[in-house]
């Protein structure tokens, strides 16, 4: 049952939900939303082939480590732009936030 | 045990990211992101990842916590009717999503199948060796890096009175220069 491919097509699901909230999604939270789905799927595939290809290994786990720390920086940072976005537009649809429209 | 495992995470997981995508209210998109996370945290247990799973719950649970307070703050009541979404944008949303798909799973088809090994899975203490010796660069490199979204967050989420003074001076320059 539980085999290399089953974790790589769960894990492109997941990552295609992401993309379908990415191109789909006009709020900047619903942004962030999907950009976790996605990186989340990332650290599935890290740990599946840590596992199945390098057993007794860790250096997929410590990529996982590492995206999960990298996502944290990122939702803190992205979270304090949505808010300086928010008070500057009163609004935080992407449509609306054009200034720096070339 | 381990099937188990992956069947409950895997549909706790995609239940949630596809809550979290298809939702109209973004309160409810984040509590299916919050489910993807705890089912992914499911997953890791059966891939030898007892630590991950934990440092996942932690970290990412804790951190979409503090974005449902944001989402709170920043929408509109619930009993408002949300805007429909327009069948233009879905379909290019569904063309990118074909796009990605169709090499996706020409590259899972072909990956070679291994069996399932049973290998011991690493414990908490080769992996903290291995980030304290072979990973200490890019280790170090990440604390400065949250210590520097730490500090971006503080300076771009304060209130900068002495910025609107600024703009104001430039302002008020302008017109003595004229």
């Amino acid at each position: 049952m539980t085999s290399l491919s089953s974790y790589l097509a769960l894990s492109t699901i997941l990552f295609l939900c992401g993309a379908f909230g990415m191109m789909e999604r006009r709020n900047l939270v619903g942004l962030l939303i999907s950009i976790e789905l996605m990186l989340n799927a990332a650290s599935i595939n890290f740990m599946a082939f840590n596992h199945y290809l390098f057993p007794g290994t860790v250096t997929g786990q410590i990529m996982t480590l590492f995206v999960i720390g990298l996502a944290a920086a990122e939702a803190t940072l992205f979270l304090a732009i949505v808010f300086a976005v928010y008070r500057h537009y009163r609004s935080i649809n992407v449509e609306r936030v054009d200034h720096l429209r070339g | 045990m381990h099937d188990f495992l992956f069947i409950t995470g895997g549909i706790l997981a995609l239940a949630g990211g596809l809550l979290a995508v298809i939702a109209r209210n973004l309160f409810h998109a984040a509590l299916g992101l919050a489910l993807t996370l705890t089912g992914t945290a499911g997953l890791f247990i059966p891939l030898g990842g007892e630590l991950i799973s934990v440092v996942q719950i932690l970290v990412y649970l804790g951190a979409v916590a503090i974005a449902v307070i944001f989402i709170l703050m920043l929408s509109p009541p619930f009993y408002l009717k949300r805007p429909h979404r327009s069948g233009v944008k879905i379909a290019l949303a569904v063309g990118t999503v074909v796009i990605f798909a169709i090499p996706l799973w020409r590259a899972i088809s072909s990956t070679c199948e291994v069996a399932n090994r049973t290998a011991q899975s690493p414990t908490v203490a080769q992996i903290g060796r291995s980030l304290l010796t072979e990973f200490v660069f890019p280790f170090e490199i990440i604390s400065v890096l949250l210590t520097v979204a730490i500090i971006g967050a503080i300076v771009l989420a304060r209130d900068l009175p002495e910025d609107k003074d600024i703009v104001h001076d430039v302002s008020t320059s302008r017109e003595e220069s004229k």
